[in-house]
């Protein structure tokens, strides 16, 4: 990839959580996952590869029925719109603490959050996820997003998949884009982590914390 | 292509069929005006059983369901902001349609799972090995629903909650009404 193609994937996978065009806009410009060659995130140790792990934080109550077990296909909307946030395996103690801990961050009259379920993927299997329509399914970016507190640095070893959605007008556009994400819904179900083992209850821990009255914005 | 092709029973409902039977038979003669005309048909055409005992079976099968309306209750008084990533508090509309609707679900359903997403929607979603369902209830009475089997065709649609042509639609991918 040119140097000016490699300024452009920065630029289009600069971590604006808000730009619900992202997925769109990153395949329109730059078709199956050309980004993921290079490295796109600020501090970031490199591209992820596809021998590594990445995790999922689930922090919506909403996303999972704690009833059934089970993580709902709705938890995994983002990909198609601003890429669904995820963590590298290669992360520290102090990179996780840092992304639960501004997830978690409330006003004194809100309800503590805590994370209800982590999952990981393996990003081999994310690559080999493919159809005829569209071949790969989803791409893996190690971008970065901006911290809440502006004054701080990204977390260098954050990690966003965008899903490849069908352009605008293609028919059953909604049900196509649901049944990709089912495959890996699948496989985030299938690998589901009991958070007090993961880490030696680092986020079980940070949970105690929030629902002890922690994290608290001004 | 539906979820009730293949005679869809739950654990828990395979265990709780008996005691919902049971009170069926016994509460039958007062709830007979509970169900819609369209799900006695559905429910009819598929067993082929009395009305009143298949109408108190079908009446009866919120009781099974009776923690996922607990949980869509609950979920109704999240606050905006709950994902930590500016999620909108779910609107009551949506829950309570949500809620509705898993009540409404006849026993043969399969199992729901349900939540919200983070736009104020509240979400019913049907996980089986092959098969997946999901209907999002929005405000105003909107709602989309989408089913995929392995292998199939995936439906996808949206519309307004009550519409026959929506509700038609709707049996033929799912296998039970839509009702909310």
């Amino acid at each position: 990839m040119s140097t000016t193609g490699c300024e452009h994937c920065r630029d289009l996978l600069n971590g604006l959580a808000e730009d619900k065009l992202q997925a769109s806009r990153v395949d329109a410009t730059h078709p199956h996952c050309a980004c993921e060659k290079i490295s796109v995130g600020i501090g970031s140790p490199g591209p992820i590869l596809s021998d590594e792990y990445i995790y999922r934080l689930v922090i919506s109550p909403g996303d999972v029925d704690e009833i059934t077990g089970k993580l709902l296909l709705s938890s995994l909307k983002d990909a198609a719109e601003n890429g669904l946030s995820v963590f590298r395996e290669c992360a520290s103690d102090d990179d996780i603490e840092a992304l639960v801990r501004e997830r978690l961050m409330r006003k004194a009259d809100r309800k503590p959050k805590i994370v209800q379920a982590l999952t990981r993927v393996k990003v081999s299997d994310i690559h080999q996820m493919e159809n005829a329509r569209s071949g790969r399914l989803f791409c893996v970016y190690d971008e970065t997003v901006p911290r809440k507190d502006a004054s701080l640095q990204p977390v260098p070893t954050h990690g966003t998949i965008l899903q490849r959605i069908p352009p605008p007008k293609t028919d059953n556009r909604k049900g196509l884009i649901k049944e990709d994400q089912l495959e890996l819904l699948k496989s985030m179900q299938a690998q589901l982590i009991q958070l007090e083992d993961f880490r030696g209850g680092l986020i079980g821990g940070l949970n105690e914390r929030s629902i002890n009255g922690d994290f608290i914005s001004d | 292509m539906s979820f009730v092709d293949r005679r869809y029973l739950s654990t828990t409902t395979i265990v709780a069929i008996p005691f919902i039977f049971a009170a069926g038979v016994i509460l039958a003669p007062q709830i007979g005006s509970t169900s819609t005309n369209q799900s006695k048909f559905a429910v009819l055409h598929r067993t082929g059983k009395p009305a009143k005992i298949v109408d108190a079976i079908e009446f009866n099968s919120s009781l099974v369901y009776q923690r996922s309306i607990e949980r869509l209750n609950t979920l109704k008084y999240l606050d905006d902001d709950f994902d930590g990533e500016g999620a909108a508090s779910p609107t009551a509309e949506a829950i309570d349609a949500a809620i509705s609707f898993v009540k409404l679900l006849p026993f043969y359903a399969p199992e729901p799972s349900v939540g919200v997403d983070r736009d104020g929607n509240a979400i019913v979603e049907f996980h089986e090995e092959n098969e997946t369902g999901q209907v999002l209830f929005g405000s105003g009475g909107y709602f989309e629903a989408f089913y995929s089997k392995a292998g199939g065709k995936t439906v996808s649609f949206e519309g307004q909650l009550g519409d026959a042509q929506s509700n038609s639609k709707f049996i033929a991918a799912f296998g039970f009404p839509l009702e909310a």
